[in-house]
């Protein structure tokens, strides 16, 4: 059980402290409440690049990376849909180093036209590396696409295309730093060999007179329900086909979330899962299949996806996956699977329990999804799923009115 | 307050770690142990001498690894793997060039299961035929994609480069190579290689008590322990030292640069590291600041040295944008020519110091961190002393002795570079 001491400066900033006594390293983790949802689909993938932009030198400190290394530190960052976060880890002597250097940045940047076109160019190059010029690469922004009709999610964190990324002005990174990189838009959470009483006073000192921004309503748009089925299907010069199948189901903190969670690891995640059991081990049909759930705040996406074995094609593999969607819907759950999943739920938490850099990053998401209870009590939202539950959620979403398939035809084979 | 003024720091002189300890099983073998995590967690490691160098035919340690858990005399693939799952336990056998491994994170409550059934696994793995099947048409899909992709192309044609195309190092992993490996050749390898030697070591960490030692020994201490395998390679690296690849994909070039160096047993090892990481080793490092956060040419460019046996290497790997292939190349060039002609300042270096103590003090953070940290050492015959070896190294260190090492080892000229795009 991790004790969790919770604060709340005057400008809004959250703050969060877990301290880990069996550690001389620290965690410092800031999570900020804006990821590429919050963009507008004409100009994708700004999130991303500011988060590059983050590290180019604030209004007192000429190198974010110089500093922090000169500490003992590292530190890295990551966009999501939903939020873009942060994170140094460091000796823990040196915590106040990474509080300046956080705060530093919080309170203003060097916002220099150099820095903004430097960064262009190897974002640019990052998306060239990862979904340019990678086979398979344009997957997520064909399924997106197809899935989501008017939700943000669309497009991929990435962007939508290079072009968008090339176009972005210095203007518009002032704009977006005042509106979103505010401490009341923020989460600083800590974990690691320190004590509260001698961190607060430090975060104070910095943080405590940074000026809040506007508030940040939720975003209101909502994907609507889909009613039919969705197929696309394209061809590239990769060595082998690939399907996808996606399916929306509940978002976050919905209360059919864990059992949505549950369903795709029973049907595929694993070894012994009923996906790879049927169409691997029995039928060989594929050479490999995966089930998982994206995990985004609002409604998610159920994603299945599998490479035939040779000479077997997309369709006979899509029929396969539906009928054992349509079996695992019709027949009862077996305790056995359901006590499995369970089991695998407490040796990943108890794992995750033991690294206090994962356990700084789940403090802020938690509260960022304002469920900070789930930080400790994650476990008991997993046995609190019951088979009868899992049995009506699978009837709600896995059926094809509900997914969008992507047949990603091989030109090769 | 004055914002433009960094806080004090302070990073240690020693790092103490708790006590690592050795225990001989009843069969005699080495079973190190890394107790004090604070949850109910178990993870073990057994490092075999199963890897490519091994191999009695090309691409044999990569399959029977994948193979191991794919059924016993008794049991089918299905039944282990539901097994170790239901417990919530992940393991898995991956063969590198020189050594494979073993690897198993569960929860302490589940040993009392899960031993039995891998030591199942270990005394009697059957390798089916149609599960054979299955895992070459999986691996020769993977292969079909890495090859593909230019950086994969490109460590392909680095290795040969440095070891010799005929090198259990250095050929080519292609696909059809696969088709030609039976039954017989995987269980042989199986039988002679993946198994307990008196070369062989594990290590346990998490949260162990009296009880789970009893139940490691009880399992693993009655596994037969055979004498170590032995095989022998030539090296013989390419005369050519560039070598261009023209390839399919050519929005991004991969750039692999390097040579044949020493090794972690050579004194003077520990510091080329700290070279290594000024060079290219870490985020702040003189290619990363260059030629990414100035010239935003790629989205990463890393060096490091990789000891392998009784050799090593020195490699500078990269993807650049198409049309700065030639510029990334001559800037290398400079950064290298750069650290055996200049004295490398005060601030820098404090920095490459203070950030190296940082990681160091990371990689024996806890039982989980160690483990890895630990087996680097074992593979070497060296042990976790050696972290206060190299932090000694590291407080030592001056810019002379750096710029000496850069020109005793690092010479563009005589690098390899491979050029795939």
């Amino acid at each position: 059980m991790n004790t969790v001491q919770s604060f709340t400066l005057k400008n809004g900033l959250s703050i969060l402290i877990d301290e880990d006594k069996s550690t001389p390293l620290v965690t410092v983790n800031i999570l900020y409440k804006v990821g590429s949802k919050n963009e507008d689909e004409s100009k994708t993938g700004f999130a991303h690049l500011f988060e590059h932009f983050m590290f180019e030198g604030s209004k007192n400190i000429l190198h974010f990376d110089s500093e922090l290394q000169k500490a003992g530190g590292d530190n890295n960052a990551f966009t999501s849909t939903d939020l873009t976060n942060y994170y140094e880890s460091l000796p823990a002597t040196n915590i106040e180093t990474a509080l300046w250097l956080e705060a530093d940045r919080m309170l203003e940047l060097d916002f220099n036209q150099a820095s903004l076109t430097t960064q262009i160019s190897v974002v640019s190059e990052e998306f060239k590396q990862n979904y340019l010029n990678r086979p398979y690469g344009d997957v997520w922004h064909l399924l997106m696409d197809m899935c989501y009709t008017v939700h943000p999610y669309k497009w991929p964190t990435i962007g939508k295309e290079l072009a968008h990324i090339e176009a972005f002005t210095l203007q518009e990174t002032k704009d977006f730093f005042y509106k979103y990189y505010r401490p009341n838009n923020a989460i600083l959470s800590i974990v690691g060999g320190v004590k509260a009483k001698e961190v607060l006073p430090l975060i104070e000192k910095w943080f405590g007179d940074i000026p809040s921004g506007p508030s940040i309503e939720p975003l209101a748009i909502k994907e609507p329900k889909q009613t039919a089925a969705r197929f696309l299907e394209v061809e590239r010069d990769v060595p082998s086909s690939v399907i996808y199948k996606a399916y929306h189901c509940c978002n976050r903190i919905h209360a059919d979330y864990y059992a949505t969670d549950i369903i795709s690891e029973i049907l595929g995640t694993g070894d012994s899962s009923r996906l790879t059991e049927e169409l691997v081990d029995k039928l060989d049909l594929c050479t490999e299949i995966d089930c998982y759930i994206s995990g985004t705040d609002d409604e998610n996406l159920l994603i299945i996806e599998a490479k035939p074995s040779d000479s077997i094609s997309l369709e006979q593999v899509d029929a396969a996956i539906q009928q054992v969607l349509g079996d695992f819907c019709n027949q009862a759950l077996k305790d056995r699977e359901l006590e499995k999943v369970l089991n695998k739920a407490v040796n990943y938490l108890a794992f995750t329990n033991e690294n206090h850099h994962n356990k700084a990053f789940n403090l802020a998401f938690f509260k960022s999804i304002d469920r900070l209870d789930l930080y400790n009590n994650e476990q008991s939202e997993y046995r609190a799923v019951s088979a009868e539950q899992i049995m009506r959620v699978s009837k709600e979403i896995l059926k094809e009115t509900n997914c969008s398939t992507l047949y990603y035809k091989s030109t090769q084979s | 307050m004055n914002r433009s003024i960094a806080p004090e720091i302070a990073l240690p002189h020693h790092l103490d770690f708790g006590i690592v300890s050795k225990e001989l099983l009843d069969n005699d073998f080495p079973m190190y142990i890394l107790n004090g995590t604070s949850q109910d967690i178990f993870q073990l490691s057994i490092v075999f001498r199963a890897g490519r160098f091994f191999e009695s035919k090309r691409m044999l340690a990569g399959l029977c690894a994948n193979m191991i858990l794919k059924g016993t005399n008794t049991k089918k693939a299905y039944e282990i793997a539901e097994s170790f799952d239901f417990y919530g336990a992940a393991v898995s056998f991956k063969a590198n060039m020189y050594t494979a491994e073993l690897s198993m994170y569960c929860l302490t409550s589940a040993l009392p299961q899960l031993l039995p059934l891998l030591v199942e696994v270990l005394e009697d793995a059957s390798f089916p035929e149609e599960e054979l099947k299955k895992a070459k048409a999986k691996t020769k899909q993977k292969l079909a994609v890495q090859w593909e992709k230019n950086s994969y192309i490109a460590t392909q044609h680095f290795n040969e480069a440095i070891f010799g195309i005929e090198h259990p190092f250095g050929y080519h992993s292609h696909l059809e190579i696969i088709d030609e490996l039976n039954r017989e050749d995987v269980l042989a390898h199986f039988q002679k290689h993946f198994q307990l030697n008196n070369d062989s070591f594990g290590i346990i960490a998490g949260k162990i008590g009296e009880e789970e030692l009893k139940l490691v020994n009880q399992y693993l201490g009655k596994l037969k322990v055979l004498d170590k395998g032995f095989n022998h390679a030539e090296l013989q690296p390419k005369a050519e030292k560039e070598i261009f690849i023209d390839a399919k994909n050519k929005l991004q070039t991969a750039i692999r640069v390097g040579m044949p160096t020493v090794n972690i047993s050579h004194p003077d090892f520990d510091d080329l590291q700290i070279l290594n990481t000024i060079l290219g080793g870490y985020f702040g490092s003189r290619l990363m600041t260059n030629i990414r956060e100035e010239k935003g040419f790629t989205y990463g460019i890393y060096s490091f040295i990789n000891p392998i046996m009784d050799t090593g290497y020195f490699c500078i790997a990269t993807e650049v944008g198409e049309k700065y292939r030639n510029e990334t190349l001559r800037e290398i060039e400079i950064e290298i020519n750069r650290l055996k002609n200049e004295l490398i300042n005060d601030a820098e270096l404090s920095m490459v110091k203070n950030y190296m103590i940082g990681q160091l003090m990371k990689s024996v953070d806890g039982p989980l961190n160690m483990i890895s940290t630990l087996k680097n050492f074992l593979i070497f015959e060296m042990d976790l002393n050696e972290i206060n070896k190299q932090l000694e190294a590291i407080h030592a260190i001056d810019a002379q002795r750096l710029k000496h090492l850069a020109q005793q080892y690092l010479d563009y000229d005589n690098m390899y570079k491979v050029v795939v795009g």
